[in-house]
């Protein structure tokens, strides 16, 4: 196990690298630049602040020079917010969006994981029918739509909850719900079509003809080999939901790294664009190495295969 | 099964994780607390770094400079300025200070802060963008541009003792306090900024000496101002607390407004389709702004480097449509650069109205008549506002021309600054709000120095007009240059004015002393809830 988790560290590590060098090029390709703003600046500031952020230098020189302070731990300062390094928006915005993220991940685990079981146990039930087609919905919804429409219900007709912001547990119960949405749909989807599959499997019909009850088949035996799926797709789910979701940060004004990250983008704001670039892909790759060593632990198929 | 508790364990502890730290550096407001929609998100909260409005309305609470306007914008007042005197000419001016100004830590305020920060803003090293604010002393821009042999000690501001700054101009500038409320001339306290360096704004450091400090600030939002004890008038300062949201999305703006989670806000922003609605509502309120939104015309370019198709495109513009039936928030048609003739100080002068028949009649002067072979491109960043003001106005001149080409080039705004300021356009959307409250807040950005100026027109005899009215030790005299040099401007069309801005926002009936103010600062010192 300690040899395969090397193996794939030792991938990751020149993935992260090159993300990182692709980022810092692709954003300075992008037409416009930091410094401008509605006021042009006199040539003598502009002259200044380039030599501040070392815009002056060739780009060769401002790449290696970032790449020797990444090593360092340090992803410079921020264009977009004078008064803080990359590190410090990072460090403050990965908190907001974790919350958020694992909060919506647990909803839609748990949510996900009983509609599934449901839906597979009587397929041909009602009840089966409405949460798939709930499931179908929540996946064909885009949170730009689901989001405003539970504001309106929530915050403008029956005055529960607020529409936007960050700071006590009302602000997140619109973005936990509309973030989870799709994912409930998802992993409902995953562990019906897994359940399904393996509930008809011989070791399944082994089990029951040994007089097991049914409830024990299908928790124990028959969903510990039809979560894979679900577990799979958890990892890089997981790592997107708690790295920052653009779309709903943007909606519930939620300080959180998407939101930052959409900032950065429009004010060119390349350390902080880079350095979210870098923060996330490390993360995704991380999370990805998680669910493998994860799936090898459930199911030992995984374990033999992948030697 | 196993995942399904982990699922649960998981989402228990998120949710006690939120209780326990219970988001510690954004508190719940206290109920005396003013709620306040700020429109954007502060990049900075250094008086000598700030650049945007959203800056300069928490700034304007946080430090307190040498004069200040008042409630309504209307009076330039003393802040820590008990006094000035300034010679006949107006070059030399000496600032007598109040002796019971105090930094929050308790450290008296004294003139020799001021000639620190001056000095730091003009420091190319600390990056200033609104360092040209202070140009008009002795050796400013010379000190700023990095021209050798000029330092510090050469710029014309001395501490005469510690409540006297003595301050030497360029040339006379009768106007020039009124140049010295914005945020970038406010003090800064030397100990903390030489210690903390860029972390000396973190709440943990910032000293500061307005009516206000600050106790927590986290970027995209919020930041949150408590009453200062230590302030001299601290007395007289109702708000206990201010919390900023910095949200900048106009539609949410409304909602957490509407929702009752915000008391009032800067100037617009509002979504544009809302505004008839909104206008009906008490708490609707408009003023005057010190703001102008015009297209400037690339005039090296062929066909408008033509003055008759300029004239002809001006001509065809119907103002007063865009202002009724598009924007609907009470924009007048602006005929001029400067947005407000200063309570009928400045002469103000203005272009022709519409007029088709002499619109067609120039152009086929020109020869292009009915527009025929005339392409232009209206260049505007992507945004609805912007989008709407610009197919108007391709409406009209199609509609005056109907065998023109007007074609829009709408693009993003960091793109389209990168056009504009590379001068890669026929004709530009543009807003200039006034810095301070002076028609040469205005008038400066067309000399032919000015790197606002992207219209590439070049006038020798406006420029000395300029220079000769910042000469003029009388008002009225330098009033009547400025508005030559404006009419001079004007006859040669390097923008087309479409309308003047005014302010509006939406602010609960208990908030008093939140008002209208053609700069768009709202003191909140001045602020009284009466829930």
């Amino acid at each position: 196990m300690i040899g395969f988790i090397l193996r794939r560290l030792a991938v990751t590590a020149p993935l992260v690298v090159a993300v990182l060098v692709g980022t810092f090029l692709l954003v300075r390709l992008a037409p416009g630049d930091p410094l401008s703003g509605e006021r042009n600046l006199p040539p003598e500031i502009r002259r200044a602040l380039e030599q501040y952020y070392g815009l002056d230098q060739s780009l060769d020189r401002q790449l290696l020079h970032y790449l020797n302070r990444v090593a360092r731990g340090d992803l410079g300062p921020s264009y977009r917010y004078r008064d803080r390094t990359v590190n410090q928006v990072i460090r403050e915005g990965l908190p907001v969006s974790a919350q958020l993220g694992l909060l919506a991940y647990a909803v839609a685990l748990v949510l996900g994981l009983l509609a599934g079981v449901m839906s597979a146990t009587r397929p041909s039930s009602l009840r089966a029918k409405l949460i798939l087609s709930f499931a179908t919905l929540g996946i064909s919804v885009p949170s730009f739509v689901s989001g405003p429409i539970l504001i309106l219900i929530f915050s403008f007709v029956f005055y529960l909850l607020p529409p936007a912001g960050w700071g006590e547990w009302r602000h997140l119960v619109l973005p936990v719900v509309t973030l989870s949405g799709v994912y409930v749909a998802y992993i409902a989807k995953l562990v019906k079509s897994g359940l399904s599959e393996v509930m008809q499997a011989d070791f399944i019909r082994t089990v029951r003809s040994a007089g097991v009850p049914e409830n024990r088949v299908l928790w124990k035996f028959g969903l510990r080999s039809a979560i894979l799926p679900a577990v799979t797709f958890s990892g890089p789910a997981i790592a997107f939901l708690v790295t920052g979701t653009v779309v709903v940060e943007q909606i519930f004004a939620i300080p959180g790294l998407g939101h930052f990250f959409v900032e950065a983008a429009t004010n060119r704001d390349y350390t902080l664009l880079t350095g979210i670039a870098i923060f996330v892909s490390a993360a995704v790759m991380l999370m990805n190495l998680v669910v493998d060593v994860a799936a090898a632990v459930i199911d030992p198929r995984v374990r033999i295969r992948t030697g | 099964m196993r995942a399904l508790v982990a699922g649960l364990a998981l989402a228990m502890l998120t949710l006690s994780c939120a209780r326990e730290n219970d988001f510690p550096s954004t508190p719940t407001p206290a109920p005396s607390a003013l709620r306040i929609g700020n429109g954007a998100d502060p990049g900075t909260l250094d008086p000598g770094l700030a650049r945007s409005s959203a800056e300069e309305q928490i700034l304007i609470n946080l430090f307190e400079g040498l004069v200040e306007y008042d409630v309504s914008g209307s009076e330039l007042k003393p802040a820590l300025a008990e006094s000035w005197t300034a010679d006949p000419e107006c070059r030399r001016f000496v600032f007598i200070l109040r002796r019971d100004g105090r930094w929050s830590n308790g450290d008296p305020v004294t003139a020799h802060d001021f000639v620190y920060s001056w000095r730091r803003v003009l420091d190319p090293r600390t990056g200033s963008p609104q360092a040209y604010m202070l140009y008009r002393i002795r050796n400013a821009q010379a000190l700023h541009g990095g021209r050798p042999g000029i330092r510090g000690e050469d710029l014309g501001i001395r501490a005469l003792d510690d409540y006297r700054l003595e301050v030497d101009l360029t040339g006379p500038t009768c106007h020039f306090p009124r140049m010295l409320a914005n945020s970038v001339c406010r003090p800064v306290h030397r100990r903390t900024v030489e210690q903390w360096r860029e972390q000396w704004t973190q709440p943990e450091h910032m000293v500061s000496n307005g009516p206000f400090t600050l106790a927590s600030w986290r970027p995209a939002d919020r930041v949150v101002l408590v009453r200062n004890p230590s302030y001299r008038g601290a007395d007289q300062v109702s708000l206990e607390e201010a919390v900023y949201l910095l949200t900048n999305d106009p539609n949410t703006i409304l909602n957490l407004y509407e929702a009752g989670e915000l008391d009032t806000m800067v100037t617009g922003h509002l979504p544009l389709p809302h505004i008839p609605r909104l206008r009906e509502l008490p708490d609707y309120r408009s003023g005057p702004f010190l703001a102008t939104y015009f297209y400037t015309v690339n005039v090296s370019r062929p066909p408008l480097n033509d003055l008759r198709v300029r004239r002809a495109l001006s001509l065809a513009l119907d103002r007063e449509a865009i202002c009724t039936q598009l924007l609907r928030s009470g924009q007048s048609p602006a005929y001029f650069l400067t947005s407000s003739d200063f309570q009928g100080a400045y002469p103000r002068p203005r272009i022709e109205g519409r007029n088709l028949e002499l619109a067609r009649s120039l152009l086929a002067d020109a020869g292009y008549p009915g527009g025929e072979n005339l392409r232009l491109h209206l260049l505007f960043n992507s945004n609805s506002l912007q989008a709407s003001i610009a197919q108007a106005i391709q409406g009209q001149w199609q509609g005056a021309f109907p065998a023109a080409q007007v074609n829009l080039v709408n693009q993003e705004l960091k793109v389209y600054l990168d056009a504009l300021h590379r001068r890669d356009f026929d004709l530009a959307r543009r807003v200039w709000a006034a810095d301070y409250d002076d028609p040469s807040a205005f008038l400066e950005i067309m000399t032919s120095s000015s790197e606002n100026n992207a219209s590439q027109w070049k006038s020798p005899a406006f420029d000395r007009l300029i220079e000769e009215a910042g000469a003029s030790a009388d008002p009225a005299q330098r009033m009547e240059r400025l508005a030559r040099a404006e009419a001079a401007m004007l006859a040669e069309l390097p923008i087309i004015p479409i309308y003047s801005l005014v302010t509006f926002f939406l602010t609960k009936p208990y908030v008093r002393g939140w008002e209208d103010h053609p700069l768009d600062r709202h003191p909140l010192k001045y602020v009284r809830l009466e829930r």
